[in-house]
């Protein structure tokens, strides 16, 4: 589903991805960890077309129609409408724009593109009720301007909503653990592990274990100064939380 | 000075009601000069096109308005309201307005009233009432009204052949409540000219919600809305232009006696090659006195917006409290905005706020909205219309704040967002 090549990407003059290869198939969970600086957020907006990223390498391709296309080459919304979705770390509060607007514009943007049929504004509520549920967000959320005086907890939740209503095809969910407290982290690992299919695949970003012990990955990556170093299967996120990352980072 | 001369010469032969009042500022009007770029007031928005203008006597009235325009299109006409007054160049048209209200000819506006509001003399202004073709009374009921009275000025000859010139007084008497919802439209396709100056006066204890709304893009419309708030009255005005050729907003808010409180919000919104002025002063003649004026504007493409929000705070005005802000969203490189406080504060114990804003969109938004399939147009657009709603929303009354949401929205459909 995607395929990225010794991509090699730079900020501001300076490389912060330095060759990285990655293979993400569909009805996989692939867990990315790594210290602070190592380039994991960067890789993620890339994937979603973040425009302040320099490619100066490499190459991603992603499955669209059964073909491997140049991801790189396609503008942000053309990569959402193409079912790649960003769960960001830092959700971005949008004054103004309220939050049911918002998530209607958006999934009528995709179903428009994928040739679905368009869902009435009543369909629409009922649709969105129940994937509401699936992350326990009151009702009044959509209501409120975009993340706007969220909690940090909302905000996630805010998120993994999105997510469940666009149901992409590859999601990467960049540190969505952080700033959760235990409870909070606990619905949004649910929410996620809902909508885990065979057909989507997902992508967790993390500098923490715990996540994965509610979200269980096929494969876990090591990424430090810009390259993946070390692959291996859950018992590697195990290992770094015991000894850290200073073992493997040399 | 020929011109308007013709007209006020042509308007005394009919010897009505209003003579007096039009030989009156005709007199003063005759010891003004016509305002250029050189004045202050209208250093960013020339004057010329308004002085153009035919100002002339409407003697070709549109009999069928039907064959005209289709009212149903015009926005606010078929809105619940207590009553819908349709003025159709310059002259208002009883036949085709509904609800009850109670109003005159404008002479039969209690005695002194019109001299209450004559601070210095103002060279439009005075046009305005030298050259009245007919002007309006109204008298707001004394039980509070749940609907709005709403007034439509449709303008529907081009500026070369008639501009459409209206007056209106407004009495709110002691502890009414009332809401207004002035509208002003052009025919489609047609460069028309306007002009109207509404005085009115909040009785003691009485609460005012005032929305003006300017929705002709092809208009030059010039208006001067004057308030002059008395004891614990309330107001809360609310100015929006959806651009125009030249539009340029005169507000005035005068406290004259103490407890009056003024909520002064405005909202233009300038494509192409749009171009709005808003002049405000606020007067706290009196202590004890509260306002906040909050402007919002976006402009794009090559539109021009100007902002002079004026708040003079007198000397005995002790404990007068005055916030200000004007805040501007550019969409464009080319897009452009004055904006100017003038304050002049003579007393010590007061407060008084200002400030102003002049910003682009965020890209970490765009690219947020884009990341959720919105084409970076469509994400512009709501991140605007989020900038823009703030303003409706702030609008206590519902008809008003329904009607404009869908009239914001609209509107940035016609953008071009190229930022």
């Amino acid at each position: 589903m995607l395929d990225i090549k010794d991509l090699k990407v730079n900020i501001d003059g300076k490389a912060v991805l330095k060759g990285l290869n990655l293979k993400v198939n569909a009805g996989e969970v692939h867990a990315i960890m790594g210290p602070n600086g190592s380039g994991k957020s960067t890789l993620s907006k890339v994937v979603a077309g973040h425009p302040a990223y320099e490619i100066v390498g490499g190459s991603v391709r992603y499955d669209v129609n059964f073909e491997m296309k140049n991801l790189l080459e396609m503008e942000p919304d053309l990569r959402a409408k193409e079912g790649i979705f960003l769960a960001y770390q830092y959700p971005v509060e949008v004054p103004g724009v309220n939050n049911f607007d918002f998530l209607q514009t958006s999934f009528n943007a995709i179903t428009k593109h994928q040739g679905a049929p368009k869902m009435s504004d009543v369909e629409f509520r009922s649709f969105l009720r129940k994937k509401m549920d699936i992350v326990q967000i009151d009702e009044k959320f959509l209501d409120r301007p975009v993340n706007v005086g969220f909690s940090g907890g909302e905000k996630k939740r805010n998120e993994i909503l999105q997510m469940a209503v666009l149901s992409p095809r590859l999601a990467f969910l960049d540190e969505t653990d952080s700033g959760l407290d235990i409870d909070a982290l606990r619905i949004v690992a649910e929410g996620v592990n809902k909508l885990r299919t065979k057909e989507n695949a997902i992508v967790l970003v993390t500098h923490y274990q715990r996540l994965l012990n509610y979200i269980e990955p096929d494969y876990v990556h090591v990424l430090a100064d810009g390259k993946i170093i070390q692959t291996g299967d859950k018992s590697l996120a195990l290992e770094l939380e015991a000894k850290g990352y200073d073992w493997l980072v040399k | 000075m020929s011109r308007i001369e013709q007209t006020f010469n042509k308007l005394a032969q009919s010897s009505d009601a209003l003579q007096r009042l039009r030989s009156k500022a005709f007199d003063e009007l005759t010891l003004l000069k016509a305002p250029s770029k050189k004045d202050e007031a209208w250093k960013y928005t020339s004057p010329k096109a308004f002085l153009e203008a035919a100002w002339d006597v409407n003697s070709s009235v549109v009999t069928s308005i039907e064959s005209v325009v289709d009212l149903a299109k015009v926005p606010f006409a078929k809105l619940p309201s207590q009553a819908t007054l349709l003025f159709v160049d310059g002259v208002l048209r009883s036949d085709l307005s509904t609800g009850s209200w109670s109003g005159s000819t404008l002479d039969k506006a209690p005695a002194g009233m019109f001299e209450k509001f004559e601070t210095k003399p103002e060279f439009f202004e005075r046009m305005n009432l030298a050259l009245l073709n007919q002007g309006t009374y109204l008298e707001i009921d004394t039980r509070s009204a749940v609907l709005p009275l709403i007034l439509i000025y449709l303008t529907t000859k081009p500026s070369t052949e008639l501009a459409a010139n209206y007056r209106l007084a407004i009495q709110v008497p002691t502890h009414a409540e009332a809401s207004i919802i002035e509208v002003h439209a052009a025919l489609e396709g047609v460069a028309t000219t306007s002009q109207i100056v509404t005085q009115v006066e909040l009785g003691a204890n009485s609460s005012l919600k005032y929305v003006k709304v300017q929705t002709s893009s092809e208009a030059q419309h010039l208006s001067s809305t004057q308030f002059r708030v008395s004891r614990d009255a309330r107001l809360e005005s609310t100015q929006v232009a959806f651009g125009g050729v030249l539009t340029r907003q005169n507000l005035e808010v005068t406290f004259v006696e103490e407890g009056g409180e003024a909520i002064v919000n405005g909202l233009y919104l300038g494509c192409g090659n749009e171009h709005i002025d808003n002049h405000t002063l606020i007067d706290h003649a009196v202590g004890n006195t509260t306002s906040s004026q909050l402007y919002k504007g976006v402009l794009d493409d090559n539109a021009r917006g100007v902002f002079t929000g004026g708040v003079r705070i007198r000397k005995d005005a002790q404990k007068a409290n005055s916030s200000q802000l004007n805040n501007n969203l550019m969409l464009s490189q080319k897009a452009e905005i004055d904006t100017k406080p003038e304050l002049e504060i003579d007393a010590d114990d007061v407060k008084a706020a200002h400030g102003a804003t002049i910003g682009q969109i965020n890209p970490d938004h765009v690219f947020y909205l884009q990341s959720r399939a919105l084409s970076r147009k469509q994400a512009v657009e709501m991140l605007a219309f989020g900038f823009a709603q703030d303003i409706v929303d702030r609008i206590s009354d519902q008809t008003a704040r329904a009607e404009l949401s869908k009239l914001v929205k609209h509107k940035f459909s016609n953008f071009k967002v190229d930022a």
